[in-house]
């Protein structure tokens, strides 16, 4: 076997640390993304490089990868499902399923040639924000960058140029996933909430509804019209294939396109703002801590020279008469002293500034581009009846709109009260330095003359924000209870009637700002979520084929669905299934020997919007079992074989079946497991009727052979583990063998020269046999 | 003075009760020798007595005031005293009745301010209330009647005679009551008498230069173009005799007033501008003038010249196309244009709301400081001992606001005008978003204005909040709310000279009379409209149009199709000539109406396609959509199939951003394109497709008052019922077809 040329090329053999639980080819790079048992989420490079690594808070329970391989979804236990950059590995996007652990994702686009025609007609192709709004804000400055009390106010302001609007993205992609309970969850792309799909009911026939349903797979054809779902009746009944017509998605894929992108930009603009607000509220915070210990610090005082403790009042007095009691004076001179009174106005300058900043350059651009944003969702909400059926709340989004208007005036005046505080504080400290100064005796201060402090504003001030902060509130991010009911005073009630009159929310409301934006984004949520409950109805089963009967042990079997495209005038595209059987036990033609059967099935588009359904089953050869099957590419089949023995049960090796007939045994042990490559021909395959009720198709299916021409070469190790990688695209395979050692093969050159201790060949000069 | 629970408690409680049973037992004129001698001893104790609990200190601020009042009261005479005794007899006889606490001052409001003008006053509190009452008349104007600010003037001019602001507050409110004559009068008697005063100083320069920029600045608030170009001439004379540079790029900015407010044939015209080869025209002028301004601003380090500049910058945008500053050298060096994109209205409305908001962070709290930092010494002087941090409370700032030699009364002032620009910054800001299409925006940002900027705005650009608000309010909630709108403005201007606010409110009476096809209404209320412009022409070129284009619109209405056309084809070139790209297109949209309304639709449709494709260009949203109605409304009547595919794109912004007209159109046209496409047994299987649209028409034509369209769409409605059977809805709409025609008929 070994005078030949090895098929394929060993590109490199690495240990693990961790058994894999998950493994995904990047479909556009050769990056594979590896889920290991000790809680890992991690990119290879081709080189075994590692691009990074993270832990995610809970275990992954699935993984996938985006279309354009520029992200990568992963689901954890808890449900949420998390879009990772490919780059670093930095969250984009968060979701959460409702129902709790995912079991299996999918992410697919619409193909390119499909999206043509229908963005000339398309609802608003437009993205006004990009033209109209400035540059996006993030939430936070970047660090380091430069604080606002040095900006040059005689030059242009510098454009941050390293953000640009993100751009509508050319063709739709959906993002399935299937919880536990099977119920599939269809995103849009940035996970806006689309549709619905409950396996069970969809499946169900007329003796009734399914038990608990295990989705195993689901792939969505390129125009985005069927979704293929394979999935396990329990956890070891009947395998079957679910055909759903997601025409509607389909047919207003390009506004949904649209609806998407601006959904998943609002909600991520008004998240940021809450990031700015939060941020705000905890850099105010630190100024007028740093006040309040001060104060606290003078109260003291007061109590030890047995005064009365009123700071203010005491204050007040210094202020209208010159009277320094001697808490005073020990507080001014030797507490505070001058670098005291410049430290302190220090801090509540810089907080101020921080604060203004952060809403003039943060929280105001995000507010207005999601303002200007809702009012476009506005006017796509006003065409539902070309949207039909995709819903959009008209009266919700107008009042999110209204809402984010008034937002912006309220942002507005916090931000011109924070500027006029600080220049209160300026103000009060200005006049203590002064004062503090002439205690002293400081000769040279008290010769510059100086104009007289502004006693009146300073006494206001004293008495107002310096006695109790009014910003505080205001930035909180919930009302304070007992707090002092909300007084609308005459010109505040003008103000709110013209808001009414051009139809923004009321100006002066109770809640604090930060609770208000919340209510919003909630709003926007509660508004954009309306989705699904348009959509799922119109979602209907186009057809359902049962594959096999129950299986004899509680076990995932190797299996594979994927969706090829077709060659002819024609188009479309066939799923393919591949299901790997335990031998014995099983209903169906009897197997000599009781050896694992291979179960294929294409399913195609006929003529008249109708389904085409061929399949065949093959013998796989004794003493091997399948690991794992993946479709390659053009209807080429990897599989993943391992020796059958059950006497010396290795680390990392399951005996398939697992009860008393389970197993194939009887095979002669080749004592080393195998990759296949098996290019399955369409011919070998009969064709079935598709109907109600039909039987399983592994009862129907002719026996056939393995296909002749099979590729396949030793691993050169005993044991091997699922899930087999392999990436149609990029040509490689990563198989998980040994005891913990993942291997990378290039699946389209085959080795020359071929290490002595490996087999490879074709298939028909068997090792085995 | 402050109230006893403000000081340390028993000595506030000791001299409160000085006071009070002081004022208690006054029974003679000759009690007041006592109540002062008593005040004085305060201070005398503050000085040295041990045995006070509190003392003011002489030179505190209670100090201060108290040594002020006993010298004033010194220098009473006996009627003055007599009457002073009346005045705190009537004073204390309120205050008994009234309770216990009406002795102190309510808690919180400490240092309530007396009356604003006292027979008492002294020079320095006279000065500071003429500062005040100056500051206000911009904000005040049009809030009482303008014989109160005379009252006022004459009662300060009564008692300080020789105070030379007094002019200048006469002058400033007469300019803002609209009294050209007087307002010029007294501002040469202000500078006149100022120059007396100053001469001695020195200062003659400074003088001179502040009276011509100040009455070149009024010339064009007034709209005297040539009144302006003569002072503003004389200014740059003066200036470059001098070499003054500030005052130069200062006169700059008031020559950029001057041409954004002129006219392009009464502008003067500005030799050096002429690009060789290129047509002149005015506003390439002004254009030039505002970026060579922002540049010397920056050049010169003057901030508010800079924020200034870049708000003119914006408000050109808004009317004209703005050019890259390289387009001229890149066309001739063949290179291709930048994007437009970053010149749009809204994205420099932007930029200068960003820069205004970040020069008034600054100076608001720069101008709270006392003194600006002393400037740093000079190298040979002698060392100023070393004090940590700085001498200021603050280290010395990289980019100051203000000059070191400003002193904080002018600091406090300008950061008050720096609010103001930034309050100005949201109305341009509206004003941008509403022409991109974002009406909740544009209110938003006048709300704010009216809102957060209350006590800095003047009134005229608070008028323009209100006008705003109107607009937005009659396109969103119809008649009713705009009425509600422009009564708040008028509860708080009753007095208001307002011309925007009186042109929009003239703007919806004649949108109301066209829509009701009121012809002599709309003629009356055009008439009204045109002469709120002056009658020289010379200014106001952007109220001429609106009057103009409103005209045409109702000569449509009234069916002179061919007074229209003259009409609109005329203005159409003179909004050519100003380079006034959406009002040009607005006239191209009109000129389609013409066509159409003559039955036309294939001499419509060329000006409708022009009209978009520059709307396109310039990326005025909404007047594009609006465009692309007359297109497909043409291209339907002309029996084009694919008419309606561009209308759909449009859809979403028309129904959600557009002016309930533009809606009304929209709906009626796409019925109508449904109407001429679909097979009867597609309107059979969904009627609703073509009935909802119509009846969406008819809603908004009805709250729009225009019965006649409404009645039309109804009539359609009707007839579609009636071809799919549905007679129960076709009853319905009957009924409303004739209530319509009724209403119609009624008005007419």
């Amino acid at each position: 076997m070994a005078d030949e040329a090895a098929a394929f090329t060993r590109l490199l053999d690495k240990g693990l640390t961790a058994d894999v639980s998950h493994a995904a080819w990047s479909p556009t790079m050769d990056l594979l993304a590896l889920v290991t048992a000790d809680g890992q989420l991690c990119v290879h490079r081709l080189n075994w490089q590692r691009l990074w690594a993270i832990t995610p808070e809970h275990a992954v329970t699935a993984l996938c990868w985006r279309p354009d391989g520029k992200a990568l979804a992963a689901s954890a236990e808890d449900g949420a499902i998390l879009v990772l950059d490919v780059e670093n590995g930095e969250v984009l996007l968060r979701g959460q399923l409702a129902a709790g652990a995912v079991a299996c994702l999918s992410w697919a686009e619409e193909a390119p040639a499909a999206g043509k025609h229908a963005d000339a007609e398309s609802l608003l192709p437009r993205n006004g924000a990009a033209r109209f709004c400035g540059a996006p804000a993030t939430p936070l400055p970047p660090p380091g960058r430069v604080p606002p009390q040095v900006y040059d106010f005689c030059r242009q302001p510098v454009e941050d140029t390293a953000l640009a609007w993100p751009e509508l993205p050319p063709r739709l992609s959906l993002l399935c996933a299937a919880d536990c309970r099977g119920r599939i969850s269809v995103y849009a792309s940035s996970l806006f909430p689309l549709a619905e799909i409950d396996v069970a009911a969809l499946a169900a026939d007329a003796r009734g509804s399914a038990p608990s349903i295990t989705v195993l797979q689901v792939a969505v054809s390129g125009d985005l019209a069927r979704m293929h779902i394979l999935f396990q009746e329990g956890l070891q009944g009947a395998v079957q294939l679910l055909v759903v017509s997601t025409g509607c998605i389909s047919q207003r894929r390009t506004e949904i396109r649209r609806l998407a992108f601006l959904a998943s930009h609002i909600l991520s603009l008004l998240s940021g703002a809450e990031v700015t607000l939060r941020a705000a509220s905890e850099a105010w915070a630190e100024g007028v801590v740093a006040v309040a210990d001060k104060v606290v610090l003078l109260r003291g005082l007061m109590r030890k020279h047995s005064g009365p403790a009123d700071p203010v009042a005491e204050l007040l007095a210094l202020l209208a008469c010159g009277h320094v009691s001697n808490a005073m004076h020990q507080f001014l001179s030797a507490n505070l002293g001058e670098g005291g009174i410049k430290r302190l106005a220090k801090a509540v300058d810089a907080a101020a500034s921080a604060v203004a900043s952060l809403l003039a350059e943060h929280a105001q651009p995000a507010l207005e581009a999601a303002a200007f944003q809702l009012a476009e969702l506005h006017g796509l909400a006003h065409c539902t009846r070309w949207l039909a059926p995709l819903g959009v709340e008209e009266r919700e989004v107008a009042a999110a709109e209204a809402q984010a208007a008034a937002l912006l005036v309220r942002v507005e005046a916090l931000r011109r009260t924070v500027i006029s505080t600080a220049a209160e504080y300026r103000r009060c400290f200005d006049w203590l330095l002064q004062t503090v100064r002439r205690l002293n005796d400081d000769a040279a201060a008290n010769a510059t003359a100086r104009p007289a402090p502004d006693a009146q504003r300073i006494a206001v001030f004293l008495q107002g924000q310096f006695r109790s902060d009014c910003l505080a509130p205001q930035l909180a991010a919930e009302a304070k209870e007992g707090g002092p009911a909300a007084h609308r005073d005459t010109a505040q009630a003008k103000l709110d009637a013209l808001a009414e009159a051009v139809g923004i929310a009321r100006i002066h409301q109770a809640a604090p700002i930060r609770q208000q934006l919340s209510r919003l984004l909630a709003d926007c949520r509660g508004a954009l979520a309306a989705a699904p409950v348009a959509m799922s109805p119109n979602l209907a089963a186009l057809a359902r084929v049962p594959l096999c009967c129950a299986l004899p042990a509680p076990q995932r079997p190797p299996v594979s669905l994927a969706l090829v495209p077709e060659d002819g005038a024609a188009g479309g595209e066939a799923a393919y299934v591949a299901l790997a059987l335990p031998g014995g036990g099983m209903p169906g033609p009897a197997q000599p020997g009781g050896a694992q059967r291979l179960l294929v099935l294409r399913l195609r588009g006929g003529k008249a919007g109708g389904l085409q359904a061929e399949a065949a089953v093959a013998a796989w050869p004794t003493g091997e079992r399948m690991v794992d099957v993946a479709w390659y590419k053009a209807g080429a089949l990897a599989a993943l074989a391992a020796p059958v023995q059950q006497s010396q049960a290795t680390p990392g090796w399951s005996p398939p079946g697992g009860g008393p007939g389970g197993g194939s045994g009887g095979g002669p042990a080749v004592g080393a497991c195998r990759l296949l490559l098996l290019p399955w021909a369409a011919a070998s395959m009969r064709r079935m009727e598709l109907r109600a009720g039909m039987p399983p198709v592994l009862q129907e299916a002719p026996a056939v052979a393995l296909p002749e021409g099979a590729r396949w070469r030793a691993l050169g190790y005993a044991a091997a583990e699922a899930p087999l990688a392999v990436s149609g695209p990029r040509g490689v395979a990563c198989v998980l063998a040994g005891l913990q050692r993942a291997l990378f093969l290039d699946l389209e050159e085959d080795e020359e020269g071929g290490d002595e201790d490996e087999d490879c060949g074709v298939l028909g000069e068997d090792p085995v046999t | 003075m402050p109230s006893q629970a403000d000081l340390p408690a028993g000595a506030g409680a000791w001299a409160g009760s000085v006071v009070t049973e002081q004022l208690r037992a006054l029974a003679c004129p000759d009690d007041l020798f006592t109540l002062f001698a008593e005040l004085g001893s305060l201070t005398e104790r503050g000085s040295g007595g041990a045995g006070a609990l509190i003392a003011p200190e002489p030179s505190s601020a209670l100090g201060m005031f108290l040594r002020h009042r006993m010298l004033a009261f010194h220098l009473l005479q006996y009627e003055r005293t007599c009457q002073l005794f009346t005045d705190l007899r009537a004073y204390c006889d309120a205050a008994q009745h009234a309770g216990p606490y009406a002795w102190g001052v309510a808690r919180g409001t400490p240092w309530r301010s007396g009356p604003e003008l006292g027979p008492e006053q002294d020079p320095a509190a006279l000065a500071m209330l003429l500062h005040r009452r100056l500051g206000a008349v911009p904000r005040e104007a049009g809030k009482g009647p303008p014989s109160a600010a005379g009252a006022l003037v004459a009662d300060i001019r009564a008692a300080a005679p020789l105070l030379s602001q007094v002019h200048l507050l006469e002058a400033r409110a007469a300019l803002y009551a609209g009294d050209a004559a007087t307002a010029v009068t007294a501002l040469h008697r202000h500078f006149d008498y100022t120059g007396g005063a100053s001469s001695k100083g020195g200062n003659d320069k400074g003088r001179l230069q502040t009276a011509l920029l100040s009455l070149g600045a009024w010339h064009v608030q007034l709209g005297h173009v040539q009144g302006a170009v003569l002072a503003l001439n004389e200014a740059v004379r003066v200036a470059q005799q001098h070499g003054d540079h500030t005052a130069l790029a200062h006169v700059l900015a008031a020559l950029m007033r001057l041409l954004a407010t002129a006219a392009p044939p009464a502008a003067p015209a500005l030799g050096d501008a002429r690009a060789p080869g290129a047509p002149p025209t005015h506003h390439l002028h002004l254009l030039r003038l505002i970026r060579r301004c922002l540049k010397r601003g920056e050049e010169l380090r003057l901030p508010h010249l800079v924020a200034y500049g870049r708000l003119a910058l914006a408000h050109f945008a808004l009317a004209h196309r703005l050019e890259p500053p390289d387009a001229h050298l890149r066309a001739e060096r063949g290179l291709p244009a930048p994007e437009t994109g970053a010149y749009l209205p809204l994205v420099e409305a932007g930029r200068a709301h960003r820069s205004v908001a970040r020069l008034q962070a600054a100076a608001m709290p720069a101008a709270a400081l006392l003194a600006a930092e002393p400037p740093t010494a000079p190298p040979g002087a002698q060392p100023q001992p070393a004090r940590p941090g700085g001498p200021g409370l603050f280290p010395p700032a990289t980019s100051p606001v203000f000059q070191n030699d400003m002193n904080a009364g002018s600091r406090e002032a300008a950061a008050e005008m720096v609010e103001g620009a930034m309050a100005s910054a949201h109305l341009l800001r509206g004003a941008a978003w509403r022409r991109s299409g974002a009406p909740s925006l544009a209110a938003a940002a006048a709300l704010a204005h009216l809102a957060v900027y209350e006590d800095v705005a003047s009134a005229e650009d608070r008028c323009l909040a209100y006008a705003q608000l109107a607009v937005t309010a009659v396109e969103r909630q119809g008649y009713a709310a705009a009425e509600r709108v422009l009564d708040a403005a008028d509860e708080e201007f009753p007095f208001a000279s307002s011309v925007p606010l009186r042109a929009t409110r003239l703007g919806i009476a004649h949108s109301r009379a066209v829509a009701r096809r009121d012809a002599h209404a709309a003629t009356r209320v055009g008439a009204v409209l045109c002469s709120l412009a002056p009658p020289d022409d010379a200014t106001s070129l952007p109220l001429r149009l609106e009057a103009e284009a409103r005209n045409v619109e109702a000569l449509i209405a009234a069916g002179r199709l061919e007074d229209a056309h003259t009409a609109a084809s005329a203005h159409f070139a003179l909004c050519l000539d100003a380079g006034m790209q959406d009002e040009a297109v607005r006239m191209l949209l009109l000129l389609a109406d013409v066509h159409a309304a003559a039955g036309l639709p294939a001499a419509a449709l060329p000006y409708a396609l022009t009209a978009r494709l520059h709307a396109q260009q310039s990326h005025a949203d909404l007047l594009a959509a609006d465009a692309s109605v007359r297109v497909a409304a043409a291209m339907g009547a002309l029996g084009d199939r694919t008419a309606m595919a561009s209308l759909r794109a449009e859809l979403p912004l028309l129904l959600g951003a557009a002016p309930a007209l533009a809606r009304a159109r929209a709906q009626l046209t796409l019925a109508e394109g449904l109407l001429a496409t679909a097979s009867a047994a597609q309107l059979a299987a969904d009627p609703d497709r073509v009935l909802q649209p119509l009846e969406a028409a008819a809603a908004l034509f009805e709250g729009l008052e225009d019965w006649r369209s409404a009645a039309a769409a109804l009539h359609l409605a009707a007839v579609v019922c009636q071809t799919v059977r549905r007679t129960a809805q076709r009853n319905a709409v009957a009924a409303g077809f004739c209530r319509m025609s009724a209403r119609a008929e009624a008005c007419c």
